[in-house]
């Protein structure tokens, strides 16, 4: 479960969020949607205990991110916008070196190899380098780590941009899956038409604070997307 | 879902992680061909330089034999003559060959290969092998110590300062940091997969270089010396590993780090080891050849205070010896004045000249102790200085040599002075005596410093380069600290 | 696009850059510092001469006094090497050859330099290397002008900003190479304006001199630029680039120069110079006792009417030339092999533009090889001549007189190479040379550079 509890983080005088408030309970999905800048990214830091919270909190099964960051890291998996591996490595060996710091126990090269294949990826690409894979599949990666660690939540950072439909789609179908099993999601995007298909709350960002906090299943894509141009011109 | 997951158990040891972390980072190394392609380039180009080094040592120290012998043949077939003339005759002495200066050469190629030892004076080294050359000759700086010592750190840091800055290496880093691992985990195993790196460099140089220099036999001091060294450069190279594994920390601009480095390097390995001898020189001057010799014979000539010349000195003597053994005349003495003048005349040279000597090798003190403050701005001068004293190719060891010479030389015309002391000759001509009989007492036994002296000697800068392992260890401790809290 | 709108826009980014006037500083105070250091070091040769001088002047005051007494006075001459007057530029190899001789008329030719001691100054500093304004040149000009210069293009390229520019009707060749020119003058300007202040302030004054300086300098910033230009043509990402700039740097800086002298030495060795003297020693003892010998065995002839100049002096003198042809094929031998050795070297130099470059400055600073020898070579005549002026008194046996004591003949050193000498001309064209083979190599790879 996340919760944020008016979490404010201020850099000098500029604040990034301005008590921001929310919670995300197992099987849910959480997206944040917003402009770029709005604070989506620095939700995220806090949640992952890079940052400081300048006052409120954000916690992790109840425990606050800043204060218990290892344990707090252990609970959740971070897939960055840009998932970072190393290129030189193949995606199998990529995998088993962030399980290895993720301390996952068992980590036999089937467990391993079957995280893979749930994740979506092909059985040729396991061995390649991951300095040749496409967005996607590095994507696929990270998920791949999400199962074998059985984080119990994803924070996800513009997961989607830059992917084809396709690949789009795919990752949808996963994290759906993932929140099937139980997992608490929470997204940071500015695709508004998936967001909506996936998720179960919706909350709009704009300049550090959170806007409007929206229930998705009792709302069409078209009002979504007005809502969402309104709150931008209303703050701009 | 249940708190007590299976997959959860206890958290593997940080140290146990820190080793999958370093191993994944040689991994990276391994695969990462350039960086590869030119460690292998310096391991070949420094093999090559000591193995010529090698050959260039067994062919200087077959002809100094042979000029020793040819020497020492000259002097014996002089026959019988008066000593004395012997002493104008002289002879050459050869410096032995260091066999570690294939690895160091130090400052052999700039100091005297041989001494011409001859009565009334104390000649310097002459014969320097970087006499007669061209401009070409100024560029003999490469060698396997000079590849260590400026080449492994320049590799050392293209190798590491991207580890932890650049967007790639921050954004990877913030995943394995999201993963769970600590920072000091992560940092840590990035400085022992460098310093890994490194240790199989100097292993894989020393590999290299051993066939070369096993022709000539290596006594158990030599080995002993190599592993001193070995240790020295293996210190030496941590502290880059470290110091670019915390700047990499440090900063999250790969270009800032590249920057910053590269000036350390530039300071540290090329300037400071020019600049540091210049200015500790002209802190401490040494007086120029003439005037070397203008002082010192003012000084032989007029006494030490200049108020005693050395004729007054000799009449005095004179005066004491009449009245000692009662006669008039010093004809009638039992010994041959000639010699007793001989013996006075070489005392008092000698000693003049050990007086200037001296003071000219505590300047040189003085200078090396001033250059050792400099390495508080760079850690290479310390080990340079350690990596000389051990392959013997430093100062000490060439005035080890120098001093041997002179006591030798002492003995050798005091010997040939007594010997005419001894024999008083009819009127008007010289006693003759065979010269190879009469000095074949008197042997050249050059004695080396033992090891431990030299151990003890270079306790200082051993200790300067754990003051820098230290230090570098704190910046990457900091810089780990400062990355955890905000990546 | 005009290449003057091109320049100028690069000019007006790298003004923007910081690092180019903290790099410039950098060089100013190793300049200045070494350009002390070369004054300083030329103060103390100039001091040392003046000694050896005063002591000349006192073994010739001395001497006066035994005219008329002996046939011929001919007291010890101290010809010395003064620096010349650009010396504080480079130490060279003034270090390396005696700047002073023993010239002693009746003295065998190997007393000439048997007892010139080289300066007693620490090896170890000699060992470090000269920090004089020739090595600021050779060594950290390259790495200020590599410094900001190795990525004019790899910088716009990883941005993609190459991409926009060469979809531009403009050639790639002619971008790269007016960014480079702008480039260069931007940096290398200011340098050559700082080493010529620098050197100027240290002593080195001429005219002439100092505008060879300049030669010297562009030539080898030219070389380093169309380097940089190469970088260009290979490396896409900056990391490349600099690891591309620092490992030519090292390689033809210090590595290749390093190992061409090690290829010299075993191919063309130098020749032994411990061996040298301990067979002059034997041949000297041999010639002694065999003359020794025949004056025991043959009586000395009388002349009558008995000459004024005892023959007893001529027949020393006799003795002196025999033992001196004695010893001529030895030193002869050696000469050789030294010569041999020397040319090898000095043909080295022209396939490493660094050597070209110290080599000339060498030959500007007067602390070359080549002056040394020259210095020699005149002792050498000087010698001949005093040995003349002896056997000119014996032949008329007539001895010598206070006025023609006064008159002896002072050595003079006589420098024969000026600023532009042939030495110079020859490293300035093998720079030319291996610029033109790295412009061309980049002019052959002008397609990879269109293709962004």
């Amino acid at each position: 479960m996340l919760t944020a509890t008016h979490l404010v983080k201020e850099h000098g005088t500029h604040r990034a969020l301005d008590d921001v408030s929310f919670t995300v309970r197992p099987g849910e999905i959480f997206c944040l949607l917003g402009a770029n800048g709005a604070g989506k990214s620095t939700t995220i830091k806090l949640f992952l205990g890079f940052l400081e919270p300048t006052s409120g909190s954000a916690e992790v099964d109840g425990l606050s991110a800043w204060q218990q960051p290892h344990e707090v890291r252990r609970r959740l998996l971070y897939i960055p916008e840009n998932v970072a591996l190393y290129d030189e490595l193949t995606g199998y060996e990529n995998l088993d070196y962030f399980a290895r710091l993720a301390a996952v126990e068992q980590r036999s090269s089937a467990r391993l190899k079957d995280a893979l294949r749930s994740a979506g990826l092909a059985p040729e690409a396991f061995g390649r380098r991951v300095g040749l894979y496409s967005k996607g599949m590095r994507q696929k990666v990270g998920i791949a780590l999400a199962i074998i660690k059985e984080a119990r939540a994803l924070l996800l950072d513009e997961p989607t941009s830059g992917l084809d439909p396709t690949a789009s789609a795919e990752f949808h179908e996963l994290i759906v899956r993932q929140r099937d099993r139980g997992t608490a999601i929470l997204m940071a995007t500015h695709d508004l038409f998936r967001a909506r298909e996936v998720a179960t709350t919706i909350g709009l960002m704009q300049a550090g604070r959170l806007c409007r906090t929206l229930d998705a299943s009792t709302i069409t894509a078209n009002d979504l997307e007005s809502l969402y141009l309104e709150e931008m011109s209303r703050s701009a | 879902m249940s708190d007590a997951s299976p997959t959860f158990s206890r958290p593997a040891s940080a140290v146990r992680q820190t080793l999958v972390v370093a191993a994944t980072q040689l991994k990276l190394m391994w695969r990462e061909r350039r960086l590869l392609w030119l460690a292998l380039t310096l391991l070949l180009l420094a093999g090559a330089s000591v193995t010529t080094g090698a050959a260039r040592l067994a062919q200087q120290a077959q002809e100094r034999q042979i000029v020793a012998e040819q020497e020492a043949g000259l002097w014996d077939s002089q026959g019988t003559i008066d000593p004395h003339a012997a002493a104008h005759v002289g002879r050459a002495i050869p410096a032995p060959v260091r066999p570690l200066a294939a690895l160091d050469p130090g400052i052999t190629d700039f100091v005297g290969t041989s001494v011409f030892i001859e009565g009334h004076a104390q000649n310097p080294a002459r014969h320097r092998p970087v006499d007669a050359g061209t401009a070409l000759s100024r560029f003999d700086g490469f060698s396997a110590a000079w590849a260590l010592q400026v080449v492994a750190p320049l590799l050392i840091i293209l190798a590491g300062f991207a580890s932890l800055s650049g967007d790639v290496a921050r954004e990877t880093l913030r995943q394995e940091l999201g993963s769970g691992a600590s920072a000091h985990v992560l940092i840590g195993g990035r400085l022992i997969a460098l310093a890994t790196a490194s240790l199989l460099l100097v292993l894989a140089l020393l590999a290299v270089s051993l066939p070369g220099m096993v022709g000539r036999t290596l006594g158990t001091a030599d080995i002993t010396a190599l592993v001193a060294m070995f240790a020295a450069y293996a210190l030496y190279l941590l502290v880059f590993c470290a110091i670019t594994i915390g700047v990499s920390a440090r900063f999250s601009a790969a270009r800032t780090s590249l920057v910053v480095l590269l000036g350390f390097w530039v300071v540290a390995t090329l300037l400071a080891p020019r600049v540091a001898p210049a200015l500790a020189e002209s802190l401490y001057p040494t007086p120029t050849a003439p005037a070397f010799r203008a002082a010192v014979t003012e000084d032989a000539e007029h006494g030490a205070d200049g108020h005693d010349p050395a004729d007054k000195r000799l009449d005095a003597l004179k005066a004491e010896m009449l009245a000692r053994y009662q006669v008039k005349d010093v004809d009638d003495l039992p010994v041959n004045f000639r010699g007793v003048a001989l013996e006075f005349a070489e005392a008092n040279s000698t000693e003049t000249y050990n007086r200037h000597f001296e003071r000219i090798y505590a300047t040189y003190q003085r200078q090396a102790i001033t250059q050792r403050a400099f390495a508080a701005l760079s850690p290479t001068l310390a080990l340079q200085a350690a990596s000389r004293a051990l392959a013997r190719t430093d100062f000490p060891a060439q005035l080890a040599f120098l001093r041997g010479v002179e006591d030798y030389r002492y003995r050798l015309i005091q010997a040939l002075n007594l010997e005419v002391k001894q024999h008083k000759a009819a009127n008007g001509s010289k006693h003759l005596a065979d010269i190879a009989t009469l000095t074949r007492s008197v042997a050249y036994s050059p004695q080396q410093p033992p090891l431990g002296h030299i151990a003890a000697a270079q306790s200082v800068n051993f200790a300067i380069l754990l003051a820098w392992v230290l230090l570098a260890l704190g910046l990457v401790f900091t810089s780990a600290r400062h990355l955890g809290s905000a990546p | 696009m005009s290449s003057l709108s091109i320049a100028g826009h690069e000019i007006r980014r790298l003004l923007r850059d910081r690092a180019l006037p903290v790099l410039l500083g950098l060089l100013v105070v190793l300049a200045a510092y070494a350009a002390w250091n070369g004054s300083a070091w030329v103060g103390q040769r100039e001091a040392a001469i003046s000694l050896i001088n005063a002591e000349e002047q006192d073994a010739r005051d001395r001497s006066r006094g035994f005219v008329g007494k002996a046939p011929s006075v001919l007291p010890r001459v101290q010809p010395v090497l003064p620096p010349g007057p650009m010396a504080a530029l480079s130490i060279g190899q003034a270090d390396a050859y005696p700047y002073t001789a023993d010239v002693v008329a009746l003295g065998d030719r190997s007393q000439l330099l048997r007892h010139v001691w080289s300066d007693i100054g620490n090896p170890a500093v000699q060992a470090a290397g000269r920090f004089d304004l020739a090595f600021v040149i050779v060594f950290l000009l390259p790495l200020v002008i590599l410094a900001t210069t190795f990525d004019l293009w790899s910088r716009e390229c990883e941005r993609g900003i190459t991409a926009l520019v060469l979809s531009q009707p403009i050639a790639a060749g002619r971008l790269i190479a007016v960014k480079a020119l702008a480039r260069g003058a931007i940096v290398l300007l200011p340098a050559l304006a700082i080493i010529i202040a620098v050197a100027a302030g240290s002593g080195a004054t001429r005219p002439s001199g100092l505008a060879v300086l300049a030669l010297i300098v562009l030539a080898y910033g030219s070389f380093w630029l169309a380097l940089a230009v190469l970088i260009g043509c290979f490396a896409r990402r900056t990391t490349e680039a600099a690891i591309a700039a620092g490992a030519l740097w090292l390689l033809i800086v210090v590595m290749a120069p390093s190992l061409v002298l090690a290829a010299v030495n075993l191919m063309v060795p130098p020749p032994s110079q411990m061996q040298l003297a301990t067979a002059l020693k034997a041949q000297l003892a041999d010639t002694a006792r065999q003359q020794q010998l025949r004056h025991a065995a043959a009586s000395p002839a009388t002349r009558s009417p008995a000459p004024r100049i005892a023959d007893a002096v001529r027949v020393a003198y006799a003795d002196l030339v025999q033992a001196d042809q004695a010893i001529a094929p030895l030193i002869a031998a050696h000469t050789e092999a030294e010569d041999a050795r020397r040319q090898a070297l000095d043909r080295a130099r022209l396939l490493l533009p660094s050597v070209a470059v110290q080599d000339a400055l060498d030959r500007l600073a007067g602390s070359d090889a080549d002056r040394a020898l020259a210095f020699q070579q005149q002792v050498l005549a000087y010698w001949h001549a005093r040995r003349q002026l002896h056997k000119d008194y014996l032949d008329r046996d007539v001895p010598q007189t206070l006025a023609e004591y006064d008159a002896l003949p002072r050595f003079e050193f006589q420098d024969t190479a000026g600023a532009l000498q042939r030495g110079v001309l020859i490293d300035l064209a093998a720079l030319a040379v291996a610029t033109l083979l790295l412009l061309i190599a980049a002019w052959s790879m002008r397609r990879r550079l269109a293709t962004p």
